[in-house]
């Protein structure tokens, strides 16, 4: 009995280990944050650590493991941050929505934000990724330019000056949900069908071609999921700032999310996280050095790209972010039980 | 019935005629071989009937339908499926995802199914394991299984290739220089496997080598190519003896083309 016992434990253990484990992570920071050991302000670091999580992480959908080249993610971000908070802020006024329908409101307008980005991200991509080559990245260079100069013209969302007023919903938890959910999916992809057509092309898309892989579609495909996430992390920044402008989201800030995605290693997740996280941890820290820090920051990713050229966590995945052949094979936890739980 | 007919096939790039007027035949099941010196024009004809090429003039046709001017996994969706003459492998993927990437087109699984992994795609995904283990297998590759496929030896690499165009689940294969590289023992090997993957697939074979004798144990036509024209075609005793063939090989090459 005792060692069934252990062999039915294990793997539930394994299964639901990172779910715990995320929940403890999430009370521990709740209760640091009531102690008031973690500030306002570095909370407000770790939000949009998050959001950042998942801009590099959809950037490297596409770049890391569908080897295209997409250099104006920020565009899609922004789209995003003003499709969310048009519904949140003008189609509901903020201030007049109740209580229990902030957030559905909230929600709604995330889903909208993404949605505009991936409509968006289909205009550009179907064109562009059509043809083999750097295409994409020329276009997609555009594109983030030519939304930033469009969002200025338009005076009902603020124009140049940006829109004020945003409510603040997007909370701790609500970021670390849909980045563990985002994950979650995202790795769910990348060991289906679909990932392993993205990664073909990555590698050879000649080859990818002639083993019946319709290289357009799935590079498109993989393109409008990546401006949907995108998108969706554009409104959950702009629920967290409260405050968006059109110049927020320049090339700057679409060259920041390659820099987190090639620091970190691109073709893994685990990577985007840690170069997300730790890349916009880093230049808070350095803040006492006033203005060398970014010298400091700058050589710190030289000496990355020099001694880990592959990204610090370069073709390695946790074993969350990882599907092991050898589940495959495994009996099913819950029998045929007809469990809610047994899709997980 | 003739599994693939390929009539009048010609590619002009600017002013050079790469291939001109190539016609080919093939049966079911049968084993048919291209040979003919360096640059004569044989991958281009692969290229052309794999859709990487469009024709300039003439016809392809698989089992009745023309082909000509469908996109290369248009071509591979339809059964016609190949190997490189530089191997051009998934480097950074494994052995056994080398494989299920070419099984893409097979999948069963929409893009909801795949992001929730529900139990259905799993399933799914269990029984593709296990096809590809079973195809792996006789390869000698099932233990190198879990190998990234750019570290794998040659010879892998040459047997993966061709597992990968097999799970592809062609009619017609087409191999581009199976054995270029190799030695002798390996050059043996590979006719060996090449004349059961035809048996136990029941395959029509077209194939593009140099090595005399890797392709005249095993093929039932041979056709030479110089300067894109066909010079002379037959089973592998009379193509042998043809002088024309011997002139192309040995000397003399520009004559045959303006002949």
């Amino acid at each position: 009995m005792k060692t069934t016992n252990a062999k039915t434990m294990h793997p539930l253990l394994r299964k639901f280990g990172p779910l715990l484990g995320c929940i403890v992570f999430y009370v521990v920071i709740m209760l640091l944050r009531k102690a008031d050991i973690i500030n306002g302000y570095y909370m407000q670091v770790m939000l949009f650590a998050g959001v950042n999580v998942l801009m590099t992480a959809s950037l490297n959908l596409v770049n890391g493991f569908t080897g295209q080249f997409c250099i104006g993610h920020a565009g899609f971000m922004s789209l995003g941050a003003y499709g969310a908070a048009v519904i949140t802020t003008m189609v509901f006024k903020s201030n007049s929505i109740p209580e229990a329908a902030q957030i559905p409101v909230f929600l709604l307008g995330l889903l909208c934000g993404g949605i505009v980005a991936a409509i968006v991200g289909a205009l550009i991509g179907i064109p562009s990724l059509k043809l083999k080559g750097d295409y994409l990245a020329i276009v997609t260079l555009a594109f983030g330019e030519i939304v930033r100069a469009l969002l200025r013209l338009i005076q009902p969302i603020g124009g140049a000056r940006g829109m004020i007023g945003i409510p603040n919903y997007a909370n701790f938890f609500w970021i670390m949900l849909f980045v563990v959910l985002t994950l979650w999916l995202l790795r769910n992809l990348i060991y289906s069908s679909y990932g392993r057509a993205f990664i073909a092309i990555r590698d050879n898309e000649i080859a990818a071609d002639a083993m019946g892989i319709n290289t357009t579609k799935y590079k498109i495909m993989s393109f409008c999921i990546a401006a949907f996430i995108a998108g969706v992390a554009g409104g959950l920044y702009a629920h967290v700032l409260s405050f968006i402008q059109p110049d927020s989201f320049g090339f700057v800030k679409s060259a920041d999310y390659l820099v987190y995605l090639y620091a970190g290693g691109s073709g893994s997740l685990t990577g985007s996280v840690v170069g997300a996280v730790l890349l916009t941890i880093l230049p808070e820290v350095l803040r006492f050095l006033a203005t060398w820090r970014l010298v400091l920051y700058a050589i710190i990713l030289i000496a990355v790209m020099l001694y880990r050229s592959e990204g610090l966590i370069g073709g390695k995945e946790v074993p969350f972010l990882r599907i092991k052949r050898s589940s495959l094979y495994e009996q099913p936890l819950f029998g045929r039980k007809k469990n809610g739980l047994s899709e997980e | 019935m003739r599994i693939l007919e390929v009539k009048n096939l010609s590619i002009q790039f600017g002013g050079l005629r790469a291939v001109d007027d190539f016609n080919l035949s093939l049966g079911k099941d049968e084993l048919v071989a291209i040979i003919g010196p360096n640059g004569a024009g044989k991958t281009t004809i692969f290229n052309m009937l794999t859709g990487i090429y469009r024709p300039t003039s003439g016809s392809i046709e698989l089992e009745g339908e023309s082909l000509v001017g469908l996109k290369p996994y248009q071509f591979a969706q339809r059964g016609i499926s190949r190997t490189f003459q530089n191997i051009r492998l998934f480097s950074n993927a494994s052995v056994i995802d080398n494989v299920k990437m070419a099984a893409t087109m097979h999948s069963k699984d929409n893009l909801v199914s795949s992001l929730l992994r529900t139990r259905t795609m799993v399933k799914h995904e269990r029984e593709l394991d296990e096809k590809v283990m079973s195809l792996l297998e006789p390869l000698n590759l099932a233990d190198k299984a879990d190998l990234l496929a750019k570290n794998l030896p040659y010879g892998d690499q040459r047997r993966l290739e061709l597992a990968r165009a097999l799970m592809t689940d062609p009619k017609i294969l087409l191999l581009d220089e199976p054995v270029a590289g190799m030695i002798t023992t390996e050059i043996e090997e590979m006719a060996e496997l090449v004349v059961r993957i035809r048996k136990d697939f029941e395959l029509s074979i077209i194939l593009i080598e140099h090595h005399m004798n890797f392709v005249m144990p095993i093929a039932d036509r041979v056709k030479v190519i110089d300067f894109g024209k066909t010079i002379s075609e037959g089973t592998p005793d009379v193509v042998q003896k043809d002088p024309k063939v011997i002139e192309a090989y040995l000397g003399g090459g520009y004559q045959n083309a303006n002949a």
